[in-house]
């Protein structure tokens, strides 16, 4: 395990209507691990995800967030949005290109690549998520599993350092679900995956932090924090039930 | 739920379908520009572009009925707006043919476009024509989330359907209003949520 490639110290942060989504969040996540995000719906794990990226600007006061190094500011915001790619829970926020293949080129050509690099990305992020067949198809007409494996692939042709995952199985079929899970362990980047779906985090995180009501509760070895069903139930969590 | 009401002829294989998208879009307007600018009293080249585009209708083999559907759903604005000048103008009564009569024409000249070409082919050959990138983003948001709003308003229209115990029209009138408001809030959150899908792929808003 390498460096620490997300740091944040003391985030807190409240919605305009007042409400307290994260209080002083410390959270820090090392390079090329998998880090899991669970806790009960609303939790505040979508919010403290948008931070990962700049999308939410948590930097007032005494927080502190620095992804690889960087402070989240407007000079240094494009590189950071480059080095996290954030995958949206529904797909229909993250495709909003007509066709598959400009969706994925959507990223690459914000970065100011040429156009050769930019077919050659596209075509890779779509070789790794075994849909490069699709390219040409309209995004409205695949299927959800498709859509979703669409969305990993608008980012991964970005080249990121970390990828950010927002319940990532939410409404797939197993079979799609099985496919989703093979994509994302054949990915070596840092990645950050949030939800309910406890097996999926079981099977691809080795370390996972429970959010409750803004707040980090448990932070540690997946199987340990999994395994500890007084933990699991004060949070409106459950053992996976291959652990049970 | 799958829909693509607005090229669903787009695939269908003709002569039409398969010329170059920007000469379709380059002829089609030049055509437009020509029924516009023809006074109404030369009635030869009148029924020359009504032959014109009914040959071509003909050849792009998509079912008259649908045109007939499409023009029936436009005329009534285009009524709307020529139905003042029999009263207010001398020549009234030719204004408001004539308008009609392009009206027509132009319709059946644009439905033709778009259903014989591919939409993101047309937004191709129309940023290759330099139509702004901006517009271009816009009309290609416009065509990616029509479907996603009409599933969503299916979705929404079931669900009051479901529980409002077989009462239609008006008497559900003040749930149907509802669901309206819903819906656009629901359509304002979708395009926050764009915005910052956007944004995490590292879109700048001066850009386009």
């Amino acid at each position: 395990m390498g460096k620490r490639i997300i740091q944040i110290k003391e985030l807190s942060y409240s919605y305009p209507d007042g409400n307290m989504a994260l209080e002083n969040i410390n959270l820090h996540v090392l390079e090329g691990e998998s880090l899991g995000v669970i806790g009960p719906n609303g939790a505040g794990k979508t919010t403290l995800l948008l931070h990962f990226n700049g999308l939410l600007d948590g930097s007032s006061g005494k927080s502190k967030i620095k992804i690889l190094n960087l402070e989240i500011n407007n000079k240094n915001i494009a590189e950071i949005r480059k080095a996290v790619g954030f995958v949206f829970q529904d797909p229909e926020d993250q495709l909003f290109m007509p066709t598959v293949y400009e969706d994925v080129s959507f990223g690459p050509s914000n970065l100011g690549w040429d156009k050769d690099t930019i077919k050659k990305q596209a075509q890779q992020a779509l070789d790794e998520v075994g849909l490069s067949d699709k390219a040409s198809l309209l995004s409205h007409h695949l299927s959800l599993g498709e859509k979703k494996r669409v969305s990993v692939a608008t980012v991964l042709s970005m080249k990121p350092d970390i990828l950010v995952l927002d319940e990532p199985s939410a409404n797939l079929d197993p079979a799609a679900r099985g496919q989703l899970i093979d994509v994302l362990k054949g990915l070596s980047v840092t990645k950050i995956i949030a939800g309910h779906d406890l097996e999926l985090i079981l099977e691809l995180c080795s370390r996972v932090v429970v959010l409750d009501k803004g707040n980090i509760v448990a932070d540690g070895d997946t199987r340990e924090i999994l395994n500890d069903p007084l933990l699991m139930k004060q949070h409106n969590l459950e053992v996976p039930l291959s652990l049970k | 739920m799958k829909h693509s009401f607005t090229d669903e002829f787009a695939s269908l294989d003709s002569y039409l379908s398969r010329l170059p998208v920007r000469f379709k879009i380059l002829s089609c307007l030049s055509f437009i520009i020509l029924i516009v600018l023809t006074p109404i009293k030369i009635k030869f080249a009148f029924v020359f572009y009504s032959l014109s585009i009914t040959f071509l209708i003909l050849a792009s083999r998509i079912p008259l009925l649908f045109f007939l559907k499409r023009l029936l759903a436009i005329l009534p604005f285009v009524a709307l707006v020529a139905v003042s000048s029999p009263f207010i103008q001398k020549d009234g009564w030719t204004i408001f043919i004539s308008c009609l009569m392009k009206a027509v024409l132009i319709i059946l000249c644009l439905i033709l476009l778009i259903q014989t070409t591919r939409f993101n082919l047309l937004l191709n050959a129309l940023a290759n024509l330099e139509v702004p990138g901006l517009i271009i983003m816009l009309l290609s948001f416009m065509y990616r989330y029509l479907f996603i709003v009409e599933d969503e308003i299916l979705r929404k229209k079931r669900a009051l359907d479901s529980r409002s115990g077989g009462k239609r029209g008006w008497r559900i009138m003040r749930s149907t209003a509802n669901m309206l408001g819903s819906l656009f809030i629901h359509i304002y959150e979708r395009a926050e949520m764009i915005y910052l899908a956007m944004c995490a792929r590292g879109y700048k808003t001066n850009q386009g």
